[in-house]
């Protein structure tokens, strides 16, 4: 027991509730290109709970908010009254994203630059490429299971996270040589932990090949997505804003993103230069790592991207590895002369809390190590079946 | 405030807590109770983003506590 409501009674194979939840699965599948990781066992979700993915592979599905009042819109003949409609289309978007969930694989999340399974960053893009998904074919999915029209399609369940990620797929396909479309199946298809390593990986692959030595790679997949992971996850401020309006969060998730692409093309162009120029002046001999001088750069860039999210009204990112005091003490002494910014920094010090270097005993504090820009949830992560 | 925005509020309070372990635990469980509980308060376009954020809760905790 640890506190969530029992899983209810397994809902069998041949009942109608089965066979439909099924169907979206693999309508699901079959839209996304992907097997799904659902073991074939269903059970009834107790509580206000649309459904999970169980350690075993199982799913619960809530009978009551979701198979019930999806029923009448898949009932050949019904007359559907509005309210029904209505229902069995939110029915329908909570069913696909489920099913959507349980196509995603975590992966080891304990590996050199692996995102933390329940992290901000891994939360913000596993529901951004859910809630893309979910509206790009909840709508066809629905219409391929039923001759009703029922209204699945609706505002981004994360607008921030989900306009985000969707300008980034357009800023990164020019470094990765990939379609947007492209990049997003290639996320979609690894493991939740190594997303922001396999962007690292086709980058270097394609920007730089041959000539950086493997032993350079790890160094190489934190500079290059450290931008990522922190234009993503400081947009969890911005997403659960209860006094921001939803239009505005698509308006921020897209402009920072924007800045998000600049500092990882900035980054790359610089990382670039590096190993050409090396390689001009001494041909077929290793290179050194980044210089020093250059890594000071990065933060730099990273401090500069901070203060245009302040001056935006966003003082989201966390602080600079190495100078998080001189943030901390900026903060104290700000006024908040109203209620917005009052929650602004109420959220912030909720992020200087869990990442100032007392928290950690491996924080990264240092300007010469990694920068932890990831909130690890649990001290004691496992792998798990697990989609937010 | 409405029961949407109220639940964005605790899911944010949840996701940015700094306990650990069994007090975070606690603090997600008592986050599903409260999200559960604005469900029938919530418009019924709204209705199923708040359930799918509390199914977000109810995975973090099926994963914390294994």
């Amino acid at each position: 027991m640890n506190g969530m409501p029992e899983r209810g009674e397994e809902i069998l194979p041949g009942t109608w509730e089965y066979q439909w939840f099924a169907s979206v699965v693999t309508k699901t599948e079959e839209f996304a290109g992907r097997p799904s990781h659902w073991n074939g066992r269903l059970y009834d979700q107790p509580g206000a709970i649309a459904g999970v993915i169980e350690a075993d592979g199982s799913m619960t599905i809530s009978r009551e908010h979701v198979l019930d009042p999806a029923r009448p819109g898949y009932t050949e003949g019904h007359s559907l009254t509005h309210d029904e409609r209505y229902a069995a289309g939110g029915a329908t978007r909570m069913a696909v994203f489920r099913a959507r969930a349980s196509l995603s694989a975590l992966g080891d999340d304990t590996g050199p630059g692996a995102s933390p399974i329940g992290s901000l960053e891994d939360i913000a893009l596993e529901s951004a490429l859910a809630d893309r998904f979910t509206s790009t074919y909840g709508g066809r999915i629905a219409e391929s299971l039923t001759e009703q029209d029922l209204p699945v399609d609706s505002f981004p369940a994360f607008p921030a996270y989900t306009t985000a990620t969707d300008r980034l797929m357009s800023s990164l396909s020019r470094p990765t040589d990939l379609g947007p479309g492209e990049l997003r199946d290639l996320l979609e298809s690894t493991d939740r932990s190594q997303r922001f390593n396999v962007i690292a990986d086709r980058v270097i692959e394609t920007q730089l090949g041959d000539r950086v030595p493997e032993s350079h790679r790890d160094q190489l997949r934190q500079d290059l997505t450290g931008s990522l992971r922190r234009g993503l996850s400081g947009l969890t401020m911005t997403e659960w804003s209860q006094l921001t309006h939803q239009g505005s969060k698509l308006n921020w998730g897209h402009d920072a993103a924007e800045l998000t692409a600049i500092e990882f093309d900035l980054n790359l162009e610089d990382i670039k230069a590096h190993y050409d120029s090396w390689n001009t002046k001494h041909p077929g001999v290793e290179p050194p790592e980044l210089p020093d001088s250059l890594r000071e750069t990065f933060l730099d860039r990273e401090e500069g991207m901070r203060q245009v999210w302040a001056e935006r009204g966003w003082p989201a990112q966390q602080p600079v590895a190495g100078r998080e005091q001189e943030n901390y003490d900026g903060l104290r002494t700000q006024i908040y002369p109203n209620e917005r910014e009052q929650e602004i920094a109420k959220l912030q010090q909720f992020l200087w809390s869990h990442t100032a270097p007392s928290q950690h005993t491996d924080s990264a504090a240092g300007a010469g190590e990694r920068p932890n820009n990831v909130r690890e949830i649990g001290s004691t992560r496992k792998g798990q079946r697990g989609v937010e | 405030m409405d029961a949407y925005q109220e639940a964005q509020r605790l899911y944010a309070e949840a996701m940015l807590s700094t306990a650990t372990g069994q007090e975070r635990i606690a603090v997600l469980q008592q986050t599903l109770q409260r999200i559960g509980d604005l469900v029938p308060q919530a418009a019924p376009d709204e209705r199923p983003a708040v359930l799918l954020m509390n199914s977000s809760i109810a995975q973090l905790i099926a994963g914390e506590s294994r």
